[in-house]
């Protein structure tokens, strides 16, 4: 209903929107990019399509106005003869221009109420992590995945130190080295990233340790603060497996600009073995308890007790 | 319909800390000055202690 | 008027003291105060604008090569409270001071001796301030905003508290000054509706301020009673709540964003009527709009916090408040156009700021308009798009508004034109590198990059590098500005006239040039048809 008019206003946009900024879905930052994203979530795209939406809204007005100024630059100039006219008010202009932004103001108020509604609605979720805020670090705890809590997989997440080393002042290393493959990773890479499933509602419930910071993935559509004292939740849902990339944006300190976020989304498969390897990890050495199978894939059973002896501190970032 | 008279040069009254002088507030906006000064600083104050009100009243 | 006799007996103390101490730290006339809080916002400008030199130059590229972090985020606290509390805001009660009781036909303000206290207590905030920069542990470095927790690890915060407070004292006894100015001492005939859009714009800032800047002071005291007196107000670990202080600061620091733009509209609504030489279009939809965009001001606080996690009804709420606040903004620039609509125009330098001035603060208001819808927030929100943002309205917006009245209203200070080829040189200057320095912005914004970071990656280099041209050069432009003031200062040979300006009109232009050290002590007979707005039915 609503949701569905919504949904085909924003896709009719988009379509005029994908012709302006040639909108092939990228994930994370290029050069010389000039619009935001469309993103990897199914929520994503409402952010993206308001931003579009109602920066033609502008673009539009701002046409109509300032040409309509640019004409009266040309017209009405001293040195073209002009002489000034007495009147000083048009009550139906002033009537137009106040009841057309109002038009205008309430269908752009529309589409966000809406958008803004199903953000808010973190119900249904398949899966929760926690994740808290330090200086100038993360950390990531999984809670709970299809219905089954989840003890002991969680870890800190900070840096990788490839550009904690250039990063330094006077380093005398090249910003522009730091790769992975062939994208470049300077800032925007971490040594341990959250790692989860595609076609999940995912539950983020967000909190810091000592001071406020935000936990912002462009790809995802949103970013919300971390804050001491309080736990905040929002939700995605991620459509395609890749590597997002975001950061921490809430001013934290003097590292604030050095503690990225990385969320890498398998799919359901590669994501049920990577789960229990970590449970299995986590587990204590002797006696592996009776969570570890819990975990949905049973291929990932007999890795259990291979590495059940790995080392604990390897969990750790 | 200028107020000055530009061919002479406009005598008037100098006052500065040191040496007050002749007054040309009139006794009416003398009166009219001390009842906005009132009513401002006291709007101030109010939002200056409402600020920690507000802040006990939510906690 | 025959009122020049009355006055001849008053021989002994007319002219300005000539004693350098007695006029400029005692004084009491509006003039002189007026123009110290000009020199001291240009001081300051040019302080707060080095440290947003030092800024770009440190994301010049990737890489830190200036600065440690701790001492890039000094620089942009420091840039911010400069420029915020210390250029523009003494700039527009400098202008308030000068230029309200020369067009409302008073004497002097209504309470001088006040008056020099408010500019006074300013230096002192300031050197106490900035003192902190040199102090061991630096000085704030928790953003403009300062946030608790981050701001209570801050080892300067009770100097920054205590300026604040120095800065909020100076800021409410000013508005009462000129709340006082305006309803008490206009000349008879002089009615409320009759007054210069600028005095009605400075009356309705002069009552944000005193509401706003206490609310302030309580904010920042509990900060102070939190670090150091064992109070709990913002910290959870003893049951208080840090996003509390932002709604108390942002209950502040939205109508602080309006304090520095209503003013600015007031000299808009000067200016552009001068050079149109065609009066303001639609004189009391311009006061409504301002009165009803200072109401509104009050209610929309929480757009500054849509990411801190406020219940869904609140978000709406502020989400359509906000929207609002668009309509009026709408219909001033409307009436703008339509002034120009019509007119016989030329364009000296302060027609070519105001000029410029509806068209980049209308970009800065539709980012505004963007960044009001909530999901769209949540990706703008701390990225350099709200930098964007912020910066066409203040600097394209509020500081261009105040080049404006200074090229404007210099003529009438100083007695002497200024140069109106580098005045010119100034505006093209300003004009082109403002926008090579801001614009990109807003895309590195959308591309990801958050605010107040020293470093970034490689992806967003180019326009980083665009952007600290746009600004080393801006800054550049600025020194044109420096020379242009001297030169019309002291040095022009060109007399101004007593009208200055072909199309002005208003009582400020009745006095002669340069404005005697007083004026209107007998209070000036009013015709309406002098008036900017005397005759006009709207
Ligand atoms: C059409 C009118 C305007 C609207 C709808 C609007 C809306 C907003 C919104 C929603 C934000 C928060 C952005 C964020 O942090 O995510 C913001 C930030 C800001 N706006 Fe505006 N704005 C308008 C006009 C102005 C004006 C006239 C000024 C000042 C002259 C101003 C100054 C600022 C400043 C300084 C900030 C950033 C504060 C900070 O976080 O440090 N805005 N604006
Ligand atoms: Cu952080
Ligand atoms: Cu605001």
């Amino acid at each position: 209903m609503t949701s569905g008019v919504i949904r085909r206003s924003f896709t009719a946009a988009a379509m005029l929107a994908s012709a302006l900024f040639g909108g092939a879905a990228r994930a994370n930052p290029t050069p010389y990019q000039l619009n935001m994203e469309r993103g990897a979530s199914t929520w994503s795209q409402v952010p993206y399509h308001l931003n579009n939406i109602s920066l033609g809204v502008c673009v539009v007005i701002g046409i109509l106005v300032f040409g309509a100024m640019f004409i009266a630059m040309f017209r009405f100039r001293k040195s073209r003869g002009a002489v000034a006219e007495k009147w000083s008010h048009n009550t139906l202009l002033e009537v137009i221009w106040t009841t057309i932004p109002v038009i205008i103001l309430v269908v752009l108020a529309y589409l966000a109420t809406g958008g803004l509604t199903s953000w808010a609605d973190t119900t249904g979720s398949q899966m929760t992590v926690k994740v808290t805020g330090y200086q100038w670090k993360w950390r990531y705890d999984y809670e709970e995945y299809l219905g089954k809590p989840i003890s002991k997989v969680g870890f800190m997440s900070k840096l990788d130190s490839q550009s904690d080393q250039t990063r330094q002042l006077d380093s005398g290393l090249d910003p522009f080295k730091v790769k992975v493959g062939d994208e470049n990773t300077y800032l925007l890479n971490v040594d341990k990233p959250l790692v989860v499933p595609v076609d999940t509602k995912i539950r983020f419930i967000i909190t810091g340790a000592d001071v406020i910071h935000s936990w912002w993935v462009p790809a995802l559509g949103w970013k919300l603060d971390a804050i001491p004292g309080i736990v905040n939740a929002a939700w995605t849902n991620i459509q395609t497996p890749g590597t997002y990339r975001g950061q921490c944006a809430e001013l934290c300190g003097q590292d604030h600009g050095f503690m990225p976020i990385v969320v890498v989304a398998l799919s359901k498969p590669d994501f049920a073995k990577w789960l229990a390897e970590q449970q299995a990890k986590s587990a204590p050495p002797p006696a592996a308890p009776a969570a570890a199978p819990a975990a949905a894939s049973t291929a990932a059973a007999p890795k259990t007790a291979q590495v059940s002896a790995a080392p604990v501190a390897d969990a750790q970032g | 319909m200028s107020t000055i008279d530009p061919s002479k040069p406009i005598r008037m009254t100098q006052q500065n800390t040191s040496s007050a002088t002749v007054d040309p507030v009139s006794d009416n906006r003398r009166k009219g000055v001390r009842r906005t000064v009132t009513i401002t600083a006291a709007i101030a104050l109010a939002f200056f202690l409402v600020s920690f009100v507000q802040i006990v009243l939510m906690k | 008027m025959s009122h020049a006799a009355t006055h001849d007996h008053h021989d002994d103390h007319h002219g300005a003291p000539k004693n350098f101490f007695q006029r400029w730290c005692m004084s009491t006339n509006h003039k002189d105060i007026g123009t110290l809080y000009l020199v001291f916002a240009l001081l300051m400008f040019f302080i707060g604008g080095s440290f947003a030199m030092l800024i770009r130059a440190e994301l010049f590229k990737p890489g830190l090569q200036l600065m440690q972090p701790y001492f890039f985020n000094q620089l942009t606290t420091m840039h911010a409270l400069v420029m915020i509390f210390g250029a523009i805001m003494p700039a527009f009660v400098g202008l308030g001071n000068w230029m309200i009781p020369l067009m409302v036909g008073a004497p002097d303000m209504a309470l001088p001796r006040m008056n020099n206290l408010s500019f006074w207590i300013l230096p002192f905030a300031f050197t106490l301030l900035l003192s902190t920069l040199f102090s061991a542990g630096g000085g704030p470095a928790g953003g403009w905003t300062m946030y608790p927790p981050l701001s209570l690890q801050s080892d300067s915060l009770a100097y920054v508290v205590f300026s604040v407070h120095l800065m909020g004292i100076s800021s409410i006894m000013g508005a009462i000054n000129i709340i006082a100015t305006i309803l008490n001492m206009r000349a008879p005939g002089m009615e409320l509706l009759k007054m210069p859009v600028f005095v009605w714009s400075w009356l309705i800032t002069a009552f944000l301020l005193i509401a706003v800047m206490p609310v302030l002071a309580g904010a920042v005291t509990m900060l102070l009673t939190d670090k150091y007196f064992g109070t709990n107000f913002f910290n959870p670990g003893g049951g208080g709540d840090p996003v509390l202080y932002q709604h108390i600061f942002w209950f502040f620091g939205h109508p602080e964003v309006y304090i520095m733009i209503l003013p600015a509209f007031g000299i808009i609504s000067e200016i552009i009527p001068t050079f149109s030489r065609k009066p303001i279009f639609g004189y009391k939809a311009m006061v409504f709009a301002i009165a009803s965009i200072a109401f509104l001001s009050f209610i929309v606080w929480a757009h500054h916090m849509f990411a801190v996690g406020l219940p869904l009804g609140a978000e709406i709420f502020f989400m359509y408040a906000t929207m609002l606040i668009a309509v009026p903004t709408g219909v001033k620039v409307f009436n703008w156009v339509s002034t120009m609509w019509g007119g016989s125009m030329t364009f000296e330098t302060p027609m070519l700021f105001a000029i410029a001035f509806v068209i980049l603060f209308t970009i800065g208001g539709f980012s505004g308009l963007m960044l009001a819808l909530v999901p769209a927030d949540f990706q703008y929100h701390d990225t350099y798009f709200v930098v964007a943002h912020f910066h066409y309205v203040l600097v394209t917006g509020a500081l261009f508004a105040i080049i404006a009245a200074t090229y404007y209203w210099l003529p009438k200070w100083s007695g002497r034109m200024y140069s109106e080829f580098w005045g010119k040189m100034h505006f093209w200057n300003s004009v082109i590198w403002v926008n090579v320095l801001f614009f990109p912005q807003h895309f590195l914004g959308l591309a990801g990059m958050p605010r107040r970071i020293p470093d970034y990656n490689v992806a967003f280099a180019n326009f980083n590098m665009v952007s600290s041209i746009g600004g080393f050069l801006f800054g550049a432009s600025q020194l044109i500005f420096l020379g242009v003031l001297v030169h019309g200062v002291f040095f022009s040979k060109k007399k101004a006239t007593d009208r200055v300006w072909e199309g002005a009109k208003g009582l400020e232009w009745t006095v002669p040039s340069p404005a005697p050290f007083h004026t209107f002590d007998v209070p000036p007979v009013i015709h309406d048809d002098e008036l900017a707005h005397g005759h006009v039915n709207d």
